[in-house]
């Protein structure tokens, strides 16, 4: 890439560069089954957004038509919030490439932001986003033809700013993530917020009549943002001034956005560090408390095993997301017993603790299962360790199915006296099925985690926000999730009949076993294939 | 030497990706308590090799023996006697020197009390003891290489594999890992290590092969390699012109570059260079 090069020529190359590698990366079967797997996840993905771009149409068309701009706004809001928060929610299917690796080359620092702004546009929720924002377009199209070009325009200005807003957040989060302090008081405020959203609802079902006032008055604020903006305008059908108030006040949030925008890129175009290498001090902040506190010794298993779930718990501590992903579901949890067993609400839900505790087992279970499927993710060159170390395969698989499967019993505890608490204890059987089926799910899903892991390993790397899974893991979550479902659910309906109740006792005694037997079998079977599979795992996992 | 007295034994041992033949047939053989160099110009096949040796990667034909023991026959058997510092190193970033040591011993089978009685030693005499609770990442890449060799001999390995253990590593750095391997070599361990830095081989090693475009193309002491050399350049020259002063010994860079026909290319220009 030559200094003289246009900005445009620059974007070009880049583009071209993304495409061979692209095309490069596809000369592997396991690659070209991974693409597979991620046009598949991304077809699904695809008729959610056409499914809501319909509704956002429908909905835009009524705003119009009965002139409310407080309809057009919360849709606006709608997609507002979606964009600036799809990405957290789908990382999974996001773009890992990272641009910083481009600026050991001359790229012109216009060119270095447009393409950050192209990765904005189409990232997967930029995509979802446009397409509804389309659905809102045709909706005000055909509910107000004269005033198309107009509308279309303020839609266009409201796009322009929530991209630019979202490359802004997203910059930042990334910047703050890298540092280990930085992220250990987001990851707090994370959870306290999460927690404290969880609320709301509830608060408002006792303070609704009271809140109703300050809501209003919230309303009137956001105004003054860009979804009020455009939809007091579209849907108020307002005046040429009302349109050019609009316009001029869409323009300020693009220039401030973009202004703030331009100063965190120039901040990375000039060489910023965002590794935690550079950060020492912070580093020091870990607690060692002594050499000897690795030295654990568990009962019943080999010291092998114990040394690999003592380095998983260490691995695990020092991870944010992951200590996250693995207490999201206790959050939820008790988010979901205060909304479901509403005694106003009477319902499926609210019949008490028989069958709110295998539901709230199952939600934890949805959330845990797919941390098993890339397993070797954060080991990095660390995965080398383990293949060249005396010991069959299988003792690194166990000592980290291990790990999970104590946090998989301690949720299990928890959800258990929560409701107990809460709702009241479950029947004895229903623990003991509930228990029972959690074993079977848990050990279906380490058995097939451990071969994805093996299968498709994918490189995380600590700091990093955002990593992509492979969409063929992602698409085999689905699928173990749906069979594992489809087969508990029904001995659940059995087992909340007395008479039957005994039978689903013995369909899950059945169907532990055979897990039993499926697990032992696949440890084996994976012990053999990490063999075979030596080379894959370092050239993945030892890459970068 | 009987076949009893090699640590190291590789019959035909062959490895390929796809259409390229990285390893062609090569039969290495050395000696029990050598300092082994494995030479040969970037691409030639040497970490393919030492990945092969230790069991990152596997052959597609041909047999490796060490220590008497069939690596493919009894992996678990074989690594538990050698010691490894891979190409990258092997390293658990989110660790600390102490966990990660201790972590090591552990995997290997060294109780608790050997395994935190060496940790504690390996890291003094790394000079890495007085950052405890500094994890790897933070690591400058002089600790983590002499980190890595620390684990490679905590449980006392008779075979060490290095791979460019000296790469970007500093003088101060590079001192400590030499006296660590002569000390290793002291007490009988067999150490085999690639590099690129000859005049390092030169000074450590007493055995070295050269491995070109997969091939193995020599293989003896340094001494049986010079005088191989010295005799092909004589025979060439026909005594009409000297290449060196007399009485000076070739060097091993001289040698490496008599043996797989490299040069020091001046004559050839770049045109926009000129």
């Amino acid at each position: 890439m030559r200094a003289g090069s246009g900005v445009w020529q620059q974007v070009w190359l880049v583009a071209g560069l993304r495409w061979r590698l692209l095309r490069n990366s596809l000369r592997s079967p396991r690659k070209q089954l991974e693409l597979i797997g991620t046009l598949l996840v991304t077809g699904l993905g695809g008729l959610v957004a056409l499914g809501g771009a319909l509704g956002f149409a429908a909905g835009s068309y009524a705003a119009v038509r009965r002139g409310s701009p407080q309809l057009l706004t919360v849709l606006l809001w709608a997609i507002f919030l979606a964009w600036q928060l799809l990405p957290v929610l789908i990382a999974a299917f996001a773009s890992g490439t990272s641009l910083r690796g481009l600026l050991v080359l001359p790229l012109r620092f216009r060119a270095f932001f447009l393409l950050h702004l192209a990765y904005g546009i189409f990232d997967p929720a930029g995509i979802i986003a446009l397409v509804w924002l389309g659905g809102v377009l045709v909706g005000v199209g055909l509910a107000a033809p004269q005033g198309l070009a107009a509308n279309a325009l303020l839609l266009l200005g409201f796009a322009l700013c929530t991209l630019l807003l979202n490359r802004l957040l997203y910059l930042w989060l990334e910047r703050l993530l890298a540092r280990r302090r930085t992220r250990e008081a987001l990851f707090l405020i994370f959870v306290l917020t999460m927690f404290g959203l969880q609320f709301v609802g509830l608060a408002a079902e006792r303070w609704g009549k009271n809140l109703a006032p300050l809501l209003q008055q919230v309303y009137d604020w956001t105004q003054i943002l860009p979804p009020g903006l455009v939809g007091a305008v579209v849907a108020g059908g307002g005046s040429t001034g009302a349109w050019l108030g609009a316009l001029l006040g869409l323009c300020g949030y693009g220039v401030g956005c973009g202004w703030l925008l331009r100063r965190r890129l120039l901040a990375q175009y000039r060489g910023e560090d965002l590794s935690e290498t550079a950060t020492v001090h912070s580093a020091q902040a870990v607690e060692e408390k002594a050499a000897g506190k690795f030295l654990w010794e568990l009962p019943g298993v080999s010291q092998q095993v114990a040394a690999v779930f003592a380095k998983e718990v260490r691995y695990l501590l020092r991870n944010g997301f992951l200590l996250l992903n693995l207490f999201t579901p206790l959050f939820f949890l008790v988010f979901l017993t205060f909304a479901l067993t509403s005694k106003e609400k009477p319902g499926v839900l609210s019949r008490g603790p028989d069958v709110l505790f295998p539901m709230a087992v199952g939600y934890a279970v949805l959330v845990l299962a797919p941390i098993g499927y890339n397993s070797f993710a954060f080991d990095g060159r660390g995965i080398q360790f383990f293949l060249i170390a005396p010991i069959r395969f299988r003792i690194v698989l166990l000592g980290k199915n291990l790990l999970l499967g104590m946090i998989w019993v301690a949720e299990f505890v928890v959800i258990w006296l929560w409701i107990g608490w809460y709702a009241g204890l479950p029947r004895a059987a229903l623990t003991l099925l509930t228990l029972a089926a959690m074993a079977f799910v848990m050990l279906v899903h380490f058995s097939a985690g451990n071969y994805m892991s093996l299968t498709y390993p994918q490189r995380f790397d600590f700091g990093k926000f955002r990593q992509r899974q492979s969409g063929m893991t992602v698409l085999v979550i689905l699928a173990v999730q749906l069979v594992v479902l489809g087969i508990c659910a029904p001995v659940f309906f059995l087992a909340f009949r007395p008479q039957t109740l005994w039978l689903a006792g013995a369909v899950f005694v059945v169907l532990v076993a055979l897990s039993g037997k499926l697990y032992r079998w696949s440890l084996e079977h994976c012990s053999r294939l990490a063999e075979r599979r030596r080379e894959v795992l370092t050239e993945e996992l030892c890459k970068g | 030497m009987t076949t009893n007295s090699y640590a190291i034994v590789t019959e035909n041992l062959t490895r390929r990706f796809g259409e390229l033949v990285a390893v062609d047939q090569v039969n290495l053989a050395v000696g029990a308590g050598q300092f082994f160099g494995f030479l040969g110009p970037n691409g030639a096949g040497k970490s393919t090799t030492i990945r092969m040796l230790t069991g990152l990667l596997e052959p597609t034909a041909g047999r490796i023996v060490l220590l008497g023991t069939d690596l493919q026959q009894d992996p678990v058997e074989v690594k538990r006697q050698i010691g490894v510092v891979p190409e990258g190193l092997a390293l658990f970033d989110r660790l600390t020197g102490s966990e990660y040591l201790n972590f090591v011993a552990r995997m290997y089978g060294l109780d608790r009390a050997t395994a935190a009685q060496r940790t504690q030693e390996l890291l003094e005499f790394m000079q890495l003891a007085d950052r405890p609770k500094t994890l790897i990442a933070d690591y400058s890449h002089g600790m983590k290489k002499k980190l890595a060799l620390a684990a490679a001999v905590i449980h006392g390995p008779k075979i060490l594999f290095l791979d460019e253990p000296f790469e970007g590593v500093d003088a101060i750095a590079a001192g400590t890992l030499k006296n660590m391997l002569n000390r290793m070599i002291a007490r009988g361990a067999t150490i085999f290590l690639t590099s690129h830095v000859l005049e390092i081989v030169e000074r450590l090693c007493s055995h070295v092969a050269i491995i070109h475009k997969g091939k193995l193309v020599a293989q003896g002491s340094i001494e049986e390699l010079r005088s191989g050399v010295e005799s092909k350049i004589a025979d060439a020259a026909t005594g009409a012109e000297a290449v060196r002063p007399t009485g000076q010994k070739l060097t091993l860079e001289q040698i490496f570059l008599e043996i797989v026909g490299g040069t020091r290319a001046t004559e050839q220009e770049l045109s926009w260079l000129a």
